[in-house]
C-alpha cells in the first residue's frame, strides 16, 4: 500500500514515540545492573558513574546459573519440539473436521475447556500426579507444557486456519492427495505465520514459567530453571534491583537471541502471505 | 454432469479416510490432554466439595457448602467487579493499540524489520521481572516527571493510590500485554488476498471502507481468538497485581486471582480456595461462550 | 543445525542422568532452608558443610529455594517432605504438627541447650515440634551519624521519640523512611504486640461486647499511627523494604522502622552505613518491650528414613560452637545457651532483651491470614486519615477472622 508523506511522517512519529515508551523501562535495567545499590539509591536516571561489574560478575560465578541454563533451554526445546509434533495436525484435523463432522466440534469445545479453567485448580493435583508417575523432572515437567498447550495453541491454529480458505485443499483432494500429504505438503507451508508465532509465545511462556517449576523442581538446585534461579535473588520482602536486573539480562539473552533469529521466519511467513486466497 | 458425479464419489470416499486421518491427528494431543489437564482438574473439583485445609492427610465431604459460602463472600464480589472494571479496560487497550500497530507495521516503509522487532521486545521478558523494572520506574521515574508537568495524580508513587493504582498495573499490563496480539493480527492481515483491495479500490471504495469491510472482516476470527485470552489473562491477572501492589493500598486491587492465593496458602482453606476458582472459570467459559458465538455470527454476514 | 541440536539435547540428557548416580554407602539427608538473604545462606551452608566434613557417613544436602511454604506444602502432598526443614512460625507449620507430618522432639537431649523462656515460646500443643534457633527482634533504625550531627539523645520514651522528630524536622530532615505500601501490616502486628498483653480486645469486639471505636489497642494504634505518618517521607506510602532502605542509606531520612533482618541488606547496600537498631518506644507510656518472634526453627520430617542422623545432624546444631558460627555469620541474636551475639548495630536492643525487656510477636495468636487483613485497614488509615473509618473496617475484619 502506498502512503502519502504526510501519512509517513506520523508514521515515523507515533512508531519513535512508541519505541521510546519500550526503550526506556530497558535503559534503567541496563544501567542499574552497572551500578551498586548506593549509587542506584541517588542516582536512579543517570548513567553509571563507572562501569561496575561486581553485579554480573557474583551472578557468572554462580554455578547454579549454569545448571538452570542446561534445564530450562532442555525444558523449552523439548517441550517445542513435542508440541510442534501434535499440535499444528491437530489443528489442522478440528479445524477442517469441525465443519463436517460433530464429533470433532465436540472434540474442539472439550478441547477449549482447558483454557478456562485457571491454574489453580490443577496446581495441587498436578503435583500428585507427576509424583505418583514420577515425573517430577525436567523431562516430566515437558509433558505438562504439551498437554497445556493443546488448548490455548490448538486454538491460535484453529482461529487462524478459520481464515485459510479450503479451496486449494480440495482441489489436491481432486487430485488424489492422501489428507496427510495434504497436511505436509499444502497445509503445513501455509501456516508459517501461525507456526512461528505460537512457537514464539510458547517458548517464551514455557521460558519464563515459574509457578510449574517450582513445584516440581524443588529438590535440588541443580534442577532449577532460570525463573526459580532470579527468583532466589528476590526475597518475598526485599529485592536487590541491582543483582536481579543483572541476573535478568543473563537469563534473557538466550531468549532474545532466539526470537532474532525466529523472527526472520516470522516476518518471512507475513510477507509471503501471498499464497493465500 | 457425469464429471460431477465422479467428483461427488471421490469426495465422500475420502472423507473416511479424512476423519480416520484428522483422528489419528488429534490422538497424542487428546491423551496428553485427558491425562494431564483433565485429569488433574477432575481432582480439583473433587477437592472442592472437602474441607481440605491443603495440608492434613485428612478432609471431609461438604457438599456445596463451599459454593454456597461463595454467594455470600463480599469480598469475593468486590474482586469480581474490580477483574470486570480490569479487563473491560483492558480487552479496550490492547485490541485498539494491538489493531493500530498491527496496521502500522503491515505497511512497507524503512526500518519496518527494526520496529517490528523492537515492538515484540516487552513480550520476551517474564511477568514478574517487567513489575519490578516498573515499580522502580513508578517510584522514581513518575513521580518526578508528575512533579516537573504539574499534575498532581502523577507526583506521588501511582501504586500508592486508591484510585490510580489500577490504572499503573493496567499499564504496565498493556506495555508487555500488546505485543502477542500484534504479532497475531500482523498474522491475520497476510491472510486478506490483495486482489479484495485493489477490487474494492476499483468500485471507488475509499481507505475506512476498505478497512471496514475487508479488513474487520477478515481480523474477525484473529480477534475472537484474542478475546478468549484476553478475557482469561483479565479475570485471572496475577502476576502483575501480586508483585507491583499485592492487592493494595489498602484492598484497591484486590483481585479474584489474589484472594484465591491468599485462601490456598495463607489462611489455609485450600479446598475453598478452589472453589472460587472454578466459579471464575466457568464465569469466563460463559463469557467466552458468549463470544464466540457472536462472532462466529458477524462472519456469516 | 539439527546435528547441534541433537547433540546438545544428548549431553545434557547424560549430564542430567549423572547427576542422579551417587555413591550408596553415605546417607544423604535433604535439608531444605527457609531463609534467602545471602549471609544467613552463608551460615547456614558453612555449618552443614563442617557437619559434613566431621562426619564422613552422613551427607546433608543444603537446598534452598525461592518460596518455601508453596513448595513444602507440595511436598506435603506427595508424602516427599525433606528430611529436615528450616521454618519460621505460622499456622502451616501448626497443621503440619497436628498432623503428625514433623517429628516429635520432646525429651531430646539437645533441647537443654535452648535458652529455657525461648524454648517454652516454641511449643505447640505442650510438645516441642522445632528446635527453636535464632530469633528476629523489630524495632527502631536510627542513623546515629545524623542524629550525632544534630545533637540528638537515642529516644526510649514515645514524647522523646516526638521531641526527636520535632527537631529533625525543624533542621530540615524527614524523620522516618517507611516501607508503607505493602508492609503496614507488620508494623502494626509488632506494635500491638506491645501495646497489649494478648488479643482479648478483639475477642470482646469480635463476640459484641466492645465496640470497635472503644477498643483502647485500636485508639492507642490509631494515634501512633496518625503521629507517625505526620512524620515519614512522602515516598513511604510508596515504598516497600527496599525503597525505605535506599532512602535510609541515601540520607532523605534519619529513621526506619524494621526487624533485625534488614540490618544485613542494609550492609550490603552500603557497607558503610552508621545505623543502631533501638528499642521502638511505646505509644501508650507504658515499658516499650522489644517484640521478638523465632524466625528460625529447624524441624525433622516424621517420614525420614534416617532419623538417627537427623538427630545427629540436630545435636550438632544445637551445641553452642556450632550455634556460634552460625550467628556470627547471620547477624541475630540465637537462642542456644552461650552463644553471644556482637553484632554493634544491635548492642542496644541486645541488652534491653537481657534485661527482660522482651514479648513475643502476637502473629502466632491471631487467626491466620488475620494481620494481613487488619494490615489493609491500617494502610488506608495512613493514607485517608479516617479514623472513623479505620474502626469500622477494623470492625469488619475482626468479625470476619475471629467469628469463622
Amino acid at each position: 500500500m502506498r502512503t502519502t508523506k504526510k501519512g509517513k511522517f506520523f508514521l515515523y512519529l507515533i512508531l519513535t514515540l512508541g519505541a521510546l515508551l519500550i526503550l526506556f523501562p530497558m535503559y534503567i535495567t541496563i544501567t542499574t545492573t552497572f551500578k551498586t545499590p548506593a549509587e542506584s539509591a541517588v542516582s536512579f536516571f543517570t548513567l553509571p558513574k563507572s562501569l561496575y561489574l561486581g553485579n554480573y560478575a557474583t551472578v557468572l560465578q554462580d554455578e547454579k546459573l549454569y545448571y538452570a541454563y542446561g534445564n530450562t533451554i532442555l525444558i523449552t526445546v523439548v517441550s517445542l519440539l513435542g508440541e510442534m509434533l501434535i499440535l499444528p495436525p491437530m489443528g489442522f484435523a478440528l479445524s477442517r473436521g469441525m465443519k463436517q463432522n460433530r464429533f470433532f466440534k465436540g472434540l474442539y469445545f472439550f478441547f477449549l475447556l482447558g483454557i478456562f479453567l485457571p491454574w489453580q485448580v490443577r496446581m495441587m493435583p498436578v503435583v500428585k500426579l507427576m509424583g505418583w508417575l514420577g515425573l517430577l523432572s525436567p523431562l516430566g515437567i515437558t509433558l505438562l507444557y504439551i498437554a497445556h498447550a493443546t488448548c490455548e495453541s490448538m486454538f491460535l491454529y484453529v482461529g487462524y486456519l478459520a481464515t485459510v480458505s479450503d479451496s486449494i485443499e480440495e482441489a489436491a483432494y481432486i487430485d488424489g492427495a492422501s489428507t496427510f500429504q495434504i497436511y505436509t505438503r499444502v497445509i503445513l507451508p501455509l501456516m508459517t505465520p501461525i507456526l512461528s508465532t505460537v512457537l514464539i509465545r510458547e517458548g517464551l511462556a514455557i521460558w519464563n514459567d515459574f509457578q510449574m517449576p517450582l513445584i516440581t523442581l524443588n529438590r535440588s538446585s541443580k534442577l532449577w530453571t532460570l525463573t526459580i534461579y532470579l527468583n532466589n535473588f528476590q526475597s518475598e520482602l526485599s529485592v536487590d534491583y541491582n543483582l536481579s536486573f543483572a541476573c535478568l539480562m543473563l537469563t534473557c539473552l538466550p531468549i532474545v537471541i532466539f526470537y532474532i533469529i525466529m523472527q526472520k521466519q516470522i516476518m518471512g511467513g507475513l510477507t509471503s502471505g501471498a499464497v493465500k486466497g | 454432469m457425469s464429471a460431477q458425479k465422479s467428483k461427488k464419489k471421490t469426495h465422500s470416499a475420502m472423507t473416511r479416510e479424512r476423519i480416520t486421518t484428522y483422528g489419528l491427528f488429534c490422538l497424542p494431543g487428546f491423551i496428553a490432554y485427558c491425562v494431564f489437564l483433565i485429569f488433574p482438574i477432575l481432582m480439583g473439583i473433587y477437592y472442592s466439595f472437602m474441607d481440605w485445609n491443603g495440608i492434613s492427610k485428612g478432609y471431609n465431604f461438604i457438599g456445596f457448602a463451599n459454593y454456597a459460602k461463595l454467594l455470600t463472600d463480599k469480598k469475593f464480589g468486590a474482586a469480581l467487579l474490580f477483574n470486570f472494571r480490569y479487563t473491560i479496560m483492558l480487552i479496550v487497550g490492547v485490541v485498539v493499540i494491538s489493531v493500530v500497530l498491527a496496521l502500522l507495521l503491515n505497511k512497507e516503509f524503512k526500518g519496518r524489520s527494526f520496529f517490528r522487532t523492537l515492538y515484540f521486545l516487552p513480550a520476551v521478558l517474564s511477568m514478574i521481572t517487567v513489575s519490578l523494572v516498573f515499580k522502580q520506574v513508578f517510584f522514581y521515574v513518575l513521580p518526578a516527571i508528575g512533579k516537573a508537568l504539574g499534575i498532581e495524580a502523577l507526583s506521588t508513587n501511582i501504586l500508592a493510590s486508591k484510585q490510580n493504582a489500577i490504572y499503573g498495573v493496567l499499564f504496565v499490563h498493556l506495555w508487555q500485554g500488546v505485543a502477542l496480539p500484534t504479532l497475531l493480527f500482523l498474522a491475520g492481515l497476510q491472510t486478506i488476498p490483495t486482489e479484495l483491495y485493489e477490487a474494492a479500490a476499483i468500485d471507488g471504495a475509499n481507505g475506512w471502507q476498505q478497512f471496514k469491510h475487508i479488513t474487520v472482516a477478515y481480523l474477525i476470527p484473529t480477534l475472537s481468538v484474542v478475546l478468549v485470552l484476553l478475557v482469561k489473562q483479565g479475570l485471572m491477572v496475577f502476576d502483575y497485581v501480586k508483585s507491583m501492589t499485592a492487592g493494595g493500598p489498602g484492598t484497591a486491587t484486590q483481585t479474584i486471582a489474589l484472594l484465591i492465593y491468599n485462601n490456598g496458602f495463607e489462611r489455609n482453606r485450600y479446598s475453598y480456595s478452589i472453589a472460587q476458582a472454578i466459579a471464575t472459570g466457568v464465569i469466563i467459559a460463559l463469557i467466552s461462550a458468549i463470544q464466540i458465538q457472536a462472532s462466529n455470527r458477524k462472519k456469516v454476514d | 543445525m539439527k546435528k547441534v541440536l541433537s547433540m546438545v539435547l544428548a549431553a545434557m540428557l547424560l549430564l542430567s542422568l549423572c547427576s542422579f548416580a551417587s555413591a550408596e554407602d553415605v546417607v544423604e539427608l535433604e535439608f531444605v532452608y527457609h531463609k534467602t538473604e545471602s549471609n544467613a545462606i552463608d551460615a547456614m551452608e558453612t555449618v552443614i558443610n563442617n557437619f559434613n566434613a566431621a562426619n564422613p557417613g552422613i551427607k546433608v544436602n543444603f537446598v534452598q529455594v525461592p518460596d518455601t511454604a508453596t513448595v513444602l506444602q507440595s511436598r506435603a502432598q506427595l508424602n516427599e517432605m525433606p528430611d529436615m526443614f528450616g521454618c519460621t512460625t505460622g499456622n502451616m507449620f501448626e497443621l503440619m504438627f497436628e498432623d503428625g507430618i514433623i517429628m516429635d522432639l520432646t525429651g531430646q537431649e539437645f533441647l537443654s541447650s535452648v535458652e529455657p523462656s525461648s524454648l517454652e515460646m516454641s511449643t505447640y500443643n505442650g510438645k516441642n515440634w522445632r528446635l527453636p534457633y535464632s530469633l528476629s527482634c523489630y524495632g527502631l533504625y536510627v542513623r546515629t551519624d545524623i542524629f550525632e550531627e544534630q545533637g540528638l539523645a537515642l529516644p526510649t520514651t514515645w514524647d522523646e521519640l516526638m521531641d526527636v522528630c520535632e527537631k529533625l524536622t525543624a533542621a530540615g530532615i524527614t524523620p522516618f523512611a517507611l516501607p508503607d505500601k505493602t508492609m503496614v501490616y507488620q508494623r502494626m502486628e509488632r506494635m500491638m504486640s506491645f501495646m497489649s498483653e494478648d488479643d482479648s480486645e478483639f475477642k470482646q469486639i469480635a463476640a459484641g461486647e466492645l465496640e470497635a471505636k472503644d477498643s483502647k489497642l485500636l485508639q492507642n494504634y490509631a494515634n501512633a499511627s496518625l503521629q507517625i505518618v505526620n512524620y515519614m517521607t512522602p515516598e513511604s506510602l510508596g515504598a516497600e523494604y527496599t525503597e525505605s532502605y535506599q532512602q535510609l542509606i541515601a540520607g532523605q531520612a534519619a529513621m526506619t522502622i524494621n526487624g533485625g533482618w534488614s540490618l544485613a541488606t542494609l550492609k550490603d547496600y552500603d557497607p558503610d552505613i552508621k545505623v543502631a537498631l533501638i528499642p521502638m518506644p511505646n505509644p501508650t507510656g507504658e515499658e516499650s518491650k522489644v517484640v521478638v518472634s523465632i524466625d528460625t526453627n529447624f524441624c525433622i520430617s516424621s517420614s525420614t528414613k534416617h532419623p538417627e542422623e537427623c538427630l545427629k545432624f540436630f545435636e550438632y546444631l544445637a551445641q553452642p560452637e556450632v550455634a556460634q558460627v552460625y550467628a556470627d555469620k547471620e547477624g541475630s541474636p540465637c537462642v542456644i545457651n552461650g552463644v553471644t551475639v556482637s553484632t554493634p548495630e544491635l548492642s542496644v536492643i541486645s541488652e534491653a532483651m537481657a534485661e527482660g525487656k522482651i514479648c513475643l510477636s502476637q502473629n502466632a495468636i491471631w487467626p491466620s491470614g488475620f494481620r494481613k487483613a487488619l494490615g489493609n485497614v491500617a494502610t488506608e488509615l495512613e493514607i485517608d486519615q479516617d479514623v472513623d473509618a479505620f474502626y469500622e473496617g477494623a470492625a469488619e475484619v475482626i468479625d470476619e477472622y475471629y467469628n469463622n
